[in-house]
């Protein structure tokens, strides 16, 4: 009995020795103060990446380290405990909450800017505007081609962000009302990768964040207002929404000092920069 | 056989057609690949009772999402059955013509070839009519005490499922969803009461009725209550009334959970008291590797004595990966368990097991 047990946590220790070796992570050993994780929301990602570029600068010994995934999965890291900061573009959901009160993290909100979201098609398209119904017309698969919206006799492609996104959650609540996207969408997993899309596809359509925009591709006025800074600021742009980071507990330590660096006259002109509106 | 391969057949037909049609689809497999050392007493020595290695688990899982609102799961488990024995003894009592009564004892061949197929899970989630929950009717969890919050982080079933208090799952239809803010959970069940696994004549026509709150008032620390009801009906249930207080404390890398259990079941006006407890803590030494203990008490009858028995559970679960949110990929499971009645002279029973258990999800096909 002895040599089988033994046998049995031998080959036990061994995949684990294998995998990790013996120097685990203990939890309980005191986090490097100058290491910070940020993982989330593609839209927040250019504000993050940018204020962890200026403040790395300004504290050489910090180490910060910048992720995308979408708003679903840094939500989901925060619950885990894999990271310190959740960059998102929606707010959190009672699903997400209750998980993780229920495992001890109390998730706390900071809005860092403001966003619109932009609708964007490739620059040789002749259209210049387009009303929120018709646009929730393509999306739900109603209208197939350019010309039904005053474009060109050519079929449209339709781009989207997928399920984990907080802009394809906002998106469906502020233009689809709820309903599903349709079922020939390409869904893709960044702003980036939709803004390159459209950026190579005539009859493309997409959706991203301000930050997002460039010439390369072009964006509509949505119920004649054009998406901009000053329109999402002064309200007159209804695609807009606010972009949060949350952390367990109020904000402490290195995340605290980012924070506060995001929300200062600095930060929240890298805010501007990346095409987002300021919210201090 | 002609019933495994329709059930084959009903999968591959709907892992390939329903793809093809509007929302979201996702299919899970989870396989859990047990090796069980069973040591017992006999004549003053342990001698091994048990040695076998089981797939305990094989569900195959079907998740599809028509809509945002409307939400759909059916699981199939496939499992090895009649433990692995090559053959049993079947006793049975025969009366002749002349009234003289016999006792046959013949050796059988089990009825199930290795493995068997079992529906774990068929329902339909309605997000309509409450807010922020849902209307659940079909093959569902059942919402009482700590089962269906069960995750097998320990290899032993959860406290009610091992007592046999109550199945995991039960045909029903079930209406809650979450308190404001992230405060916690709500539910109240209307179901059969006899478990997944019986059908037609085993379910009686007494529902059970259930009602569970999760609040959690400060982050860590969940209060979790349930009650059960089944009014008299037709045995092996006459009558069955239970409540469960669960609390739950977490924080950083330790987590307790407790669960009291009271209940009265049995013949209607002389019911049978039980009473039982579980106190199991854990601790997380690195993201992959956490260590645990556990200790179960169990009362059935609380007016006899010594009647009762304890559980003591020790053990590691270390996860190769961890696939999303946290959930698990590939993890090692080892327990060494020991249950011991309070009766004079009562010897402990050892149990050893060592799992490895894999879970796998395809990616999401379709769109919302």
């Amino acid at each position: 009995m002895l040599r089988r047990i033994s046998m049995i946590a031998l080959v036990a220790l061994t995949l684990i020795g294998a995998t990790e070796g013996i120097a685990w992570d203990w939890p309980w050993a005191k986090k490097k103060a100058n290491t910070l994780t940020l993982t989330g929301s593609t839209t927040v990602l250019p504000v993050a990446q940018r204020a962890a570029e200026e403040y790395m600068k300004a504290h050489p010994k910090v180490n910060i380290t910048v992720r995308g995934g979408g708003s679903g999965v840094g939500i989901a890291a925060l619950i885990d405990g894999t990271t310190d900061i959740a960059n998102a573009s929606r707010p959190m959901k009672s699903k997400e909450l209750k998980s993780a009160r229920s495992k001890g993290i109390n998730p706390v909100e900071t809005v860092i800017a403001r966003d619109g979201i932009a609708i964007i098609v490739h620059p040789s398209n002749p259209l210049e505007k387009i009303s929120l119904q018709d646009l929730k017309a393509i999306y739900l698969g109603e209208i197939n081609r350019w010309s039904d919206v005053g474009g060109k006799p050519e079929p449209i492609v339709t781009v989207s962000r997928d399920v984990a996104s907080g802009t394809f959650e906002t998106f469906k609540k502020l233009v689809l009302k709820g309903g599903k996207t349709r079922g020939d969408a390409l869904m893709l997993a960044s702003n980036k990768a939709v803004a390159t899309t459209i950026a190579q596809t005539p009859g493309g359509i997409g959706y991203v964040g301000l930050g997002y925009l460039s010439p390369q591709v072009k964006p509509l006025q949505v119920e004649g207002v054009s998406p901009s800074p000053q329109t999402v600021s002064s309200g007159e742009y209804i695609l807009a929404r606010p972009l949060f980071m949350y952390t367990n507990g109020k904000p402490k330590g290195l995340a605290k000092e980012l924070i506060d660096f995001i929300l200062s006259p600095e930060g929240q002109k890298i805010v501007s920069d990346v095409g987002y509106v300021p919210v201090k | 056989m002609r019933k495994r391969l329709f059930s084959l057949g009903l999968t591959v037909v709907i892992s390939t057609v329903v793809p093809a049609f509007a929302g979201v689809t996702q299919f899970e497999a989870y396989n859990w690949m047990r090796y069980t050392m069973k040591l017992e007493k006999e004549n003053g020595a342990y001698a091994t009772q048990e040695s076998q290695w089981a797939l305990k688990r094989g569900y195959l899982r079907w998740k599809h999402k028509f809509t945002e609102r409307i939400d759909t799961r059916v699981n199939i488990d496939l499992f090895s059955s009649a433990n692995g024995r090559l053959d049993r003894v079947e006793t049975t009592g025969i009366t002749d013509v002349d009234s003289t009564e016999h006792t046959v004892v013949k050796k059988v061949k089990p009825k199930k070839n290795g493995a068997d197929i079992k529906l774990k899970y068929a329902y339909v989630k309605l997000g309509y009519l409450i807010p922020q929950g849902d209307i659940t009717v079909g093959l569902q969890k059942f919402y009482f005490g700590t089962i269906y919050e069960w995750k097998y982080m320990t290899i032993e079933k959860s406290l009610e499922d091992v007592e046999k208090v109550c199945a995991s799952a039960d045909y029903g239809v079930s209406l809650g969803g979450y308190l404001p803010k992230g405060y916690g959970t709500w539910r109240f069940q209307v179901a059969n009461g006899e478990g997944y696994k019986h059908t037609g004549g085993d379910v009686n026509t007494e529902p059970a009725y259930v009602a569970d709150l999760r609040f959690i008032p400060i982050p860590g620390l969940t209060l979790g209550g349930s009650a059960l009801h089944e009014n008299v009906g037709t045995k092996p249930f006459e009558k069955r009334q239970w409540l469960s207080i669960s609390p739950r404390f977490t924080s950083g890398p330790i987590d307790v959970w407790v669960n009291f259990l009271l209940g009265e079941t049995g013949d209607k006006d002389e019911p049978t008291k039980k009473q039982g407890y579980m106190i199991y803590p854990t601790v997380k030494l690195s993201p992959n590797l956490e260590v645990l203990g556990r200790y179960d008490h169990w009362d059935p009858d609380i007016d006899r004595e010594d009647d009762g028995h304890n559980r003591y559970i020790a053990g590691f679960n270390y996860h190769l990966c961890k696939r999303e949110k946290g959930r698990p990929g590939v993890m090692i499971q080892v327990n060494w368990q020991g249950e011991k009645g309070e009766a004079e002279g009562s010897e402990m029973e050892h149990k050893f097991m060592a799992q490895l258990r894999w879970e796998w999800a395809s990616p999401k096909f379709g769109s919302l």
